[in-house]
């Protein structure tokens, strides 16, 4: 005779993967329209976003001219909403040519910023330790919200958090972790209580935006060394 | 070696005296302590002078604090060390990164340098002849090596392939004496940053110091064009470019750099720096 007390759970189960995949779907369409904008302007927002890349190509930003060199610090980059590492990689190129170590968060794809957590502390823990020094995060839109989450429990790995675009919903910072902002959006910026930078550009290329660039070089260099306990002694 | 320590400049600096003579202070390079001088290079210098070895921030039995590496700071530094050991005045030779120190230490405190050696190094600035990406990635490449794996990679680079080849016992032994006391990642990397920061090329051609050039033609980390560019800038200098011998030219032939170097340093030449020179270096420094 069939368990009837099993059969629901297997139809609560049901509808609960439902509801769940119905709210993935749900919050997936809300980043996407949060960090793009309406797919009405998507034509007018790519074309903007090509001739910005276009007119920014010969910046001397990008050969590291008028930048202040590093010392080496371990940089964990994490991308944002339908970012990965590949989109990343232009930036992590740069940071090495300018004397950093830049790290990937090992993401393939941001679908949902709370599926970086676990990789992010992997990649944080790995390079802070490997280094010997506590490390940076530079983070993009949502994966800000991971970078935040991951700084909370990793305060001994992380020393300052770069948040590149901000997006809503965001944790609080932990006291121990620095934060820096760097945001397009003047309205974002305007309600933002704390220190920010404007830029002018395209969100989608705040990776490769040669005035971020240049504000995160000045952010890294302000950084102090902290080297991890083990290094002290 | 017993290093004795001295309190200056708000850290601990290991130091040591050997020999007799007017005082000579030398100044070591990236990475490296006062350990690393080729010991008959040392042994020559003190039948002629006072020298005052001293491992730079960062490395030997110095402190090693996660700040205070600009160039111009670790020449405060040897400028304190001076002020300790209550010598007003000393020649001054430094070799690659510790050339860097012994520019600014010239610049900023003339009154303090009596003549300067520098050793296959540069003055920075826009003029710099860079090493090739082949070398850079050498000496970048180096988080997760063991200090010997790093030693003995930076050699490949910084020792005429040549030398290598014939004195590979020579190396490695000189290799496991520079190791003893490892520079910590730290302390590599502020030193690599100061350095790459570093241009005294305006401030060269005011200096008053009457300065020897010395490099290796085979130079591949500072390759020897920026001899030829610290000559032009320095209004009393004198370029000795030594063929065959590249990064590690005093390693590669002691006996001769020693040499050149006592010689230079005991002439009575009075300095021959007149304005027409120094306007001529000014004009270099563009």
């Amino acid at each position: 005779m069939p368990d009837k007390s099993a059969r629901g759970g297997e139809r609560r189960t049901q509808s609960h993967f439902r509801r769940s995949s119905f709210d993935k779907a749900g919050r997936f369409i809300g980043e996407t329209l949060g960090t793009f904008g309406l797919p009405f302007f998507w034509p007018y927002a790519s074309m903007r976003a090509v001739a910005e890349l276009i007119l920014n190509s010969a910046d001397p930003v990008y050969r590291g001219h008028d930048i202040r060199y590093g010392d080496g610090k371990p940089v964990v980059l994490v991308p944002g909403h339908l970012g990965g590492d590949v989109t990343l990689a232009p930036l992590a190129i740069w940071l090495d040519a300018i004397g950093y170590r830049p790290v990937k968060a090992q993401v393939t794809i941001n679908l949902d910023d709370r599926a970086l957590d676990e990789p992010l502390v992997t990649a944080l823990r790995d390079a802070a330790r490997r280094i010997g020094r506590k490390a940076v995060m530079i983070a993009f839109d949502t994966g800000v919200r991971a970078a935040m989450r991951v700084a909370a429990i990793e305060g001994e790995h992380v020393s300052d958090l770069i948040a590149v675009g901000l997006s809503d919903h965001l944790p609080r910072v932990p006291a121990d972790v620095r934060l820096h902002v760097i945001e397009t959006s003047r309205k974002v910026a305007a309600a933002w209580r704390g220190d920010i930078h404007i830029v002018d550009g395209a969100r989608t290329l705040l990776a490769v935006n040669p005035a971020v660039l240049k504000i995160l070089s000045e952010i890294l260099r302000e950084i102090p060394i902290t080297l991890l306990p083990a290094q002290q002694s | 070696m017993t290093l004795r320590r001295a309190h200056v400049n708000g850290i601990q600096l290991a130091y040591e005296i050997r020999g007799s003579g007017p005082p000579l202070v030398l100044v070591m390079g990236y990475r490296l302590n006062s350990r690393a001088w080729p010991s008959e290079f040392i042994t020559a210098l003190a039948r002629r002078f006072t020298l005052v070895l001293f491992d730079n921030r960062g490395t030997g039995m110095s402190d090693k604090p996660t700040s205070g590496y600009a160039l111009a700071n670790i020449a405060k530094d040897v400028c304190g060390l001076l002020d300790f050991l209550n010598v007003p005045r000393a020649h001054v030779l430094g070799y690659s990164m510790g050339g860097a120190v012994a520019q600014e230490l010239a610049c900023r405190y003339p009154e303090r340098v009596h003549k300067l050696v520098l050793c296959a190094t540069l003055c920075g600035g826009p003029r710099t002849v860079y090493a090739g990406p082949a070398v850079i990635s050498v000496m970048r490449s180096l988080v997760g090596l063991s200090a010997h794996e790093a030693a003995e990679r930076i050699a490949t680079v910084t020792y005429a392939p040549a030398y290598l080849a014939q004195n590979r016992e020579r190396v490695d032994e000189q290799m496991l004496r520079e190791i003893a006391e490892p520079t910590p990642l730290h302390a590599a990397d502020l030193q690599f940053q100061a350095f790459v920061d570093f241009d005294s090329s305006r401030a060269l051609p005011d200096l008053r110091a009457p300065t020897l050039v010395l490099t290796g033609d085979q130079d591949r980390l500072i390759p020897p064009g920026n001899a030829k560019i610290l000559a032009k800038l320095i209004p009393d200098s004198r370029l000795v470019i030594l063929p065959g011998l590249a990064h590690r030219a005093l390693w590669e032939a002691t006996e001769e750099c020693a040499s050149l170097i006592v010689d230079f340093l005991v002439e009575a030449k009075k300095p021959q720096a007149d304005e027409g020179k120094r306007q001529e270096a000014r004009a270099n420094a563009g």
